[in-house]
């Protein structure tokens, strides 16, 4: 590929390249290719003020993703104005040969024809490297250099004196800004993976903020759809399969402990895993203890099976293996982790160990009770490398037989602890790289792409109050954990220990701004990232009554833990997007892991009574949507007591393409090229989409139903066009709550046709909303296309107004049938108000009129349309449509259905969260009836009438446990909790013990 | 040295008096004798030269004229430096919504925008509803700028763009720059430039 085109492929389309040239660093060793340069000059016009701008940049050639040297790398950028110059010298004595098609290499061999160049920065740009001399053979690309560069000097308006910074010119200079931008280059192209926060941000929260009238930065906004577009593109076109990756996470902080028990339940993903959780929920009871002693590993590794095998296995094995070694096709049960990642904290609690390496004794202790809890599995794995800071080890196990697939192994390590370096707390991480193997001789591939995983353990802050520590330890550990930057080498030897060899390469020329110098990887640089830590994130709930909860053995496991991880200070930081935004955690289902006192001062089951119990370890994980990550397990593992917390694991499967970084690479230069034109700015007024109809009526919208209604879109121009949607006002939607629309970007080649998908989905909250609001829908969608047009969508629709998702306060204030009703606040005055909402009432009153039908009611499944029937009629006001004394006994059934969903779709509940506590004190009828008179007047009233209702059927039923099982379904739902409200939640059971005084 | 001034200009009017006729006439000199109805809003940007030192840019938004819309309008006329209300000379219903949105864009627009009424299709002449004198004196009236115009013949267009930007008060610093890094179309670089030429333009008004 040219120099030209290489270089083509790292500037952005607006900007025009004047001049290539190849030429060589002057240092002492003329034959090194390191020394290879290209400069280039580069025009910037900009239309807008009719003035144009030069560069010369410098560029290094690089070790692509493709693993040849074909890559350009920015290393230093001149502005060309004021002082800025480019002074030609004859070098050596040979005569000058004006032949301008060489290439470098022949300008290595032939030093005696060859021109000096030397480049005179402009003010501020000066420093201390030495002369920039470059030497080339390319005369007369040299002699175009320098007129161009003479050319865009004089064109220049810049005060000749002025110091241009870069980084903050908001006017000259400042369309290379981009350059200086990490991921400006395409995404595609980059060995380096995107930012994970960035990359898992909807596209359209990327784009510069913009309204109707206002475009944003038109042309950074395309930029950035097209990179996305030709990101995923590019990837899809050259996939030629797929590799799932099994890893098995844990993370244990140990207490500094030395190991004394069994490891298997927490370190063996399957067989034993499985076995250890039906442990766990049949008996409390503990597994024997093993005891092991480092000394006894040694002869538990080194088991025959190691002489049978004494040479890593290939990742390909053929037929011919599987046959000769049966007993170890057993043994490497595909169904085993590839990878298996422990993170420990707390493993030395010396004081030493702060100050001083301990050695790695606690270290080698700790892998050989993993390899041990392995049992005869262990012969397939092998330690891949380790990363220990202090307290904090992470480390990785490999099943041999892939072990060669991985590589680029980097490590590193940040302290958060005293004085906020200290290793105390902090955290230490691991990257590295799976190439899958592929063979298929048909279509074989050169230069495999991969995918990298980065693993963190750390180990945050301690106690209750301080969750803001926390979650600045975790934006401080997210900040200083990066791994040294390093060009793509392979290495498939493992790596031990610590730093990894800096591959970092020696910049002759110190950096003016930060371009192209090998950056440090963030760890969000890549493409799959897992956080194994103690966080020490604690519950929100009275200690009080958090014990009695967790203690509550009448509420089951699942919905009690799911109630109190509700109050977990974690996922409140989360959701205020405090820390850990973005990423996923598995719904909690195991009992909180933190503390466990080995002592006496332990509640019933074994907490401390000190310390409020918590789910402190945890596993959190994000990944790039090209790389598909699915959690598999989450739990706790009790039986392993040696620590005051217990260990957690994970089971993930990571989805990785299989594709051929060439092919990815020509693909993506293939796209970027059929984009050139997207960002040509002369497109002024061009009419580049045609959409096929811009009024989209969706009629009547009623409560639970959904429509559809799609549009297509089409280009019609001969360039690309990129659009998205914008909102009418900076600050408002995009598009109403009750509608969504997809995409709302995207990009569509010459003639290419998309179609846009309106939905109308109405569930109670947008009922809720609805509700109050005039009938008729209506709205405009605006959809933008880069640097063109506003496209205007008129949607309309008219909501039917329904009695579900309602207050009680309103439904008792309206005039009649909801339906019925012209606007939304055509209500009777609050002093008129019914007692009770007139269609429970008509639920009630037809229940009971036809109560010889009584069985499955609020039990039994109903037919979905009869619902649907008996909400109309609520609504509308007309009479129920079904014959006097029906036979049909799923009528009845359909009308309890109603009235649950009813009551569901209530925007309260009938007995307020704020009233749930005291219900658990009510210990008979006459209590639980004063209660009552907490309640609104409605309320009460809706409640004496239903549950006099199921005391009816209930009392009339000859079966016995019928109350027990109605208060079973209809608790939750009469005395429903609130997830907005602070106040603890109870037990169902104890919901049910309320309503069992009134029903029973 | 040489000067660029850059203003945002909105056109509005009834739907099919020729709106964005008559911004592809001056844009690109070209006219449609079918052309559909504006669904949204178009931007198109042209530069007229007012002398050898001094051009100006206008950054065209021609909105939709259809009721439905009518809405949007606002977006689009904010921070607008100056608007061609449009009506078509056959039609008298069309000057009556031109007053409308004459009234509009006094009540909400910026205080200091330029307003051109604009009577087009001259070349239909022979069907006139609108007679000049009429338009001219309620133009007179508001202190509008006034003409009439062919989008089809090209009669007037150029003319009562020039005459706009003449009218325009330059007296803001040149448009270099102005917008900062690469502002795309410019939009805010014109809301920027508007105020400072609000401020400086008003001095007469404060005078009253």
């Amino acid at each position: 590929m040219s120099t030209l085109s290489l270089f083509q492929d790292i500037i952005r389309s607006p900007d025009e390249v004047k001049v290539v040239l190849d030429a060589a660093l002057v240092t002492e060793n003329l034959e090194d290719t390191q020394n290879r340069r290209v400069l280039a000059v580069v025009s910037h016009k900009d239309d807008w003020d009719l003035t144009e701008e030069g560069c010369l940049f410098i560029c290094k050639y690089k070790v692509g993703a493709s693993g040849g040297v074909d890559e350009l790398d920015m290393q230093r950028v001149f502005p060309i104005y004021g002082q800025f110059s480019v002074v030609m010298r004859q070098m050596g004595r040979g005569p000058v040969n004006l032949r301008s098609d060489m290439v470098p290499k022949s300008v290595l061999q032939q030093p005696g024809a060859v021109i000096a160049l030397s480049i005179t920065p402009a003010e501020g740009f000066q420093d201390d490297s030495p002369l920039l001399t470059f030497f080339t053979h390319d005369v007369k690309g040299l002699g175009t250099l320098v007129s161009e560069c003479r050319r865009l000097k004089e064109a220049s308006d810049v005060d000749a004196n002025a110091a241009i910074d870069l980084a903050s010119s908001k006017t000259h200079f400042s369309w290379l800004k981009p350059y200086f931008e990490k991921n400006a280059t395409i995404a595609a192209l980059t060995s380096v993976p995107q930012d994970l926060r960035l990359i898992n941000q909807p596209l359209l929260d990327r784009l510069s903020p913009s309204c109707a009238g206002l475009p944003g930065d038109d042309h950074a906004d395309a930029q950035i759809i097209k990179d996305d577009w030709i990101r995923r593109k590019a990837r899809t076109m050259c996939r030629v399969g797929k590799r799932k990756l099994k890893l098995r996470l844990g993370t244990f902080n140990v207490n500094g402990k030395m190991p004394s028990q069994d490891l298997s339940a927490w370190v063996q993903g399957n067989v034993n895993g499985l076995r250890s959780t039906k442990l766990e929920k049949e008996t409390p009871e503990l597994p024997p203890m093993m005891n092991i002693s480092p000394l006894s590993l040694g002869e538990v590794i080194s088991n025959p099976f190691n002489r049978i095998f004494p040479k890593k296995s290939s990742p390909h094995q053929t037929e011919w293996d599987v046959n000769q070694y049966a007993i170890r096709v057993d043994l490497d049960n595909p169904e085993d982790p590839d990878l298996l990642v422990l993170g420990f904290q707390e493993l030395d609690l010396s004081t030493e160990a702060l100050l001083y390496s301990t050695g790695t004794a606690r270290e080698d202790a700790w892998c050989l009770a993993v390899l041990a809890a392995l049992g005869e599995k262990a012969v397939n794995y092998e330690k891949l490398v380790s990363k220990q800071l202090v307290g904090m080890l992470l480390v990785i196990f490999v099943k041999k037989s892939l072990q060669s697939c991985f590589s680029n192994i980097r490590t590193c390590y940040a302290g958060a602890g005293i004085l906020g370096v200290m290793g105390n707390k902090g955290g230490t991480a691991v990257r590295l790289t799976f190439t899958p193997p592929y063979d298929d001789s048909k279509s074989p591939i050169t230069s495999p792409g991969s995918t990298s995983l980065t693993f963190v353990n750390a180990h945050l802050a301690a106690f209750d109050e301080m969750v803001d520590k926390r979650n600045s330890d975790f934006l401080d550990l997210s900040k200083r954990l990066s791994f040294d930057g390093f060009e793509p080498l392979r290495s498939s030897s493992p790596v031990s220990d610590t730093d990894a060899g800096d591959d970092r390469t020696v910049v002759e020329i110190p950096q003016t701004p930060a371009i192209g110098a090998p950056l440090p990887l963030s760890i969000y640089e890549t493409d799959s990232l897992f956080w194994m830590l103690d966080l020490n994130y604690r519950v929100d709930v009275p200690d009080t009554s958090l014990r009695k909860m967790l203690r509550d053995e009448e509420w089951p496991n699942d919905t009690k833990i799911e109630a109190l991880t509700r109050f977990d200070q974690l996922r409140k930081s989360i959701r205020d997007k405090k820390a850990f935004h973005g990423f996923k955690e598995m719904p909690i289902k195991h009992l909180p892991t933190y503390r466990f006192s080995p002592g006496l001062a332990m509640d019933a089951m074994g907490y401390d009574l000190k310390r409020k119990p918590a789910w402190t370890d945890r596993v959190l994980y994000m990944h790039d949507p090209l790389c598909r990550v699915e959690q598999l397990s989450y739990t706790s593992h009790p039986q392993i007591t040696m620590s005051d917390h217990r260990p957690v694991s994970a089971d993930f499967e990571v989805d990785m393409d299989i594709y051929d970084t060439a092919a990815l690479n020509a693909n993506a230069r293939k796209l970027l090229n059929d984009m050139h034109e997207l960002e040509l700015e002369n497109t002024s007024g061009r009419e580049g989409l045609k959409i096929q109809d811009t009024y989209v009526d969706f009629e009547k919208i009623s409560y639970g139903t959904s429509a559809e209604r799609k549009l297509s879109v089409r280009n019609t121009s001969k360039s690309p066009c990129a659009f998205r949607f914008v909102p009418v006002q900076i600050d408002s939607p995009i598009h109403p709550e009750w509608l969504s629309v997809h995409p709302l970007t995207g990009i569509l080649l010459p003639d290419e046709v998309i179609t846009i998908t309106l939905s109308v989905q109405i569930d109670k909250d947008i009922a809720a909303i609805l509700n109050t609001r005039p009938k008729d829908l209506s709205a405009t969608l605006i959809l933008h296309t880069m640097m063109a047009k506003d496209h205007f969508i008129s949607v309309s629709g008219e909501y039917q107004y329904t009695c579900f998702a309602n207050k009680l306060a309103r439904l008792t204030r309206l005039r009649g049938a909801i339906r019925a009703m012209q606007s939304p606040d055509d209500l009777l005055p609050e002093t008129n108000a019914i007692n009770a909402p007139r269609e429970i009432m008509r639920l009630v009153n037809w229940m009971m009129a036809h109560n010889e039908h009584v069985d499955g009611m609020f039990l039994s499944p109903a037919n979905d349309s009869q619902v649907h029937i008996i909400r109309e009629c609520l609504d509308t006001g007309e009479a129920f449509p079904f014959k006097e004394q029906t036979p049909d006994p799923q009528i009845p059934i359909a009308f309890a259905a109603t009235l649950i969903a009813f009551l569901n779709s209530l925007t309260e509940s009938i007995i307020p969260a704020t009233l749930h506590q005291r219900c658990l004190d009510m210990t008979n009828r006459d209590e639980a009836f004063e209660l009552l008179d907490e309640l609104s007047p409605a309320a009460v009233n809706v409640w004496i009438s239903i549950t006099a209702f199921l005391h009816f059927i209930c009392q009339r039923s000859k079966e016995k446990d019928l109350a027990e099982r109605i208060a079973t379904v209809l608790a939750p739902v009469l005395l429903r909790d609130d997830s907005n409200s602070f106040v603890p939640p109870i037990s169902p059971l104890r919901k049910k013990k309320f309503l069992l005084y009134f029903i029973s | 040295m040489s000067k660029q001034y850059q203003f945002k200009l909105v056109l509005l009017g009834e739907s099919a008096v020729g709106k964005s006729s008559l911004v592809l006439r001056f844009v690109k000199d070209q006219f449609d004798d079918y052309r559909e109805s504006t669904i949204g809003a178009a931007f198109l940007t042209q530069t007229v030269t007012l002398d050898d030192q001094t051009t100006v840019k206008f950054e065209i938004w021609d909105t939709a004229g259809q009721e439905r819309y009518k809405s949007l309008a606002p977006m689009y006329y904010r921070n607008a430096n100056c608007a061609v209300v449009v009506y078509d000379i056959t039609q008298s219903a069309s000057l009556e919504k031109a007053r409308t949105w004459i009234r509009e864009l006094q009540r909400q627009a910026d205080p200091s925008i330029v307003i051109a009424l604009c009577g087009n299709k001259l070349d239909l002449a022979a069907r006139r509803q609108v007679s000049q004198e009429e338009a001219k004196k309620y133009a007179d009236e508001e202190g509008l700028m006034w003409t009439e115009t062919s989008a089809k013949t090209g009669e007037g267009v150029t003319e009562i763009f020039t005459a706009i930007a003449q009218k325009l008060p330059l007296t803001a610093p040149s448009a270099t720059r102005a917008g900062g890094a690469r502002a795309g179309p410019g939009a805010r670089a014109g809301v920027d430039l508007n105020k400072q030429a609000a401020s400086a333009g008003q001095p007469e008004a404060c005078n009253c």
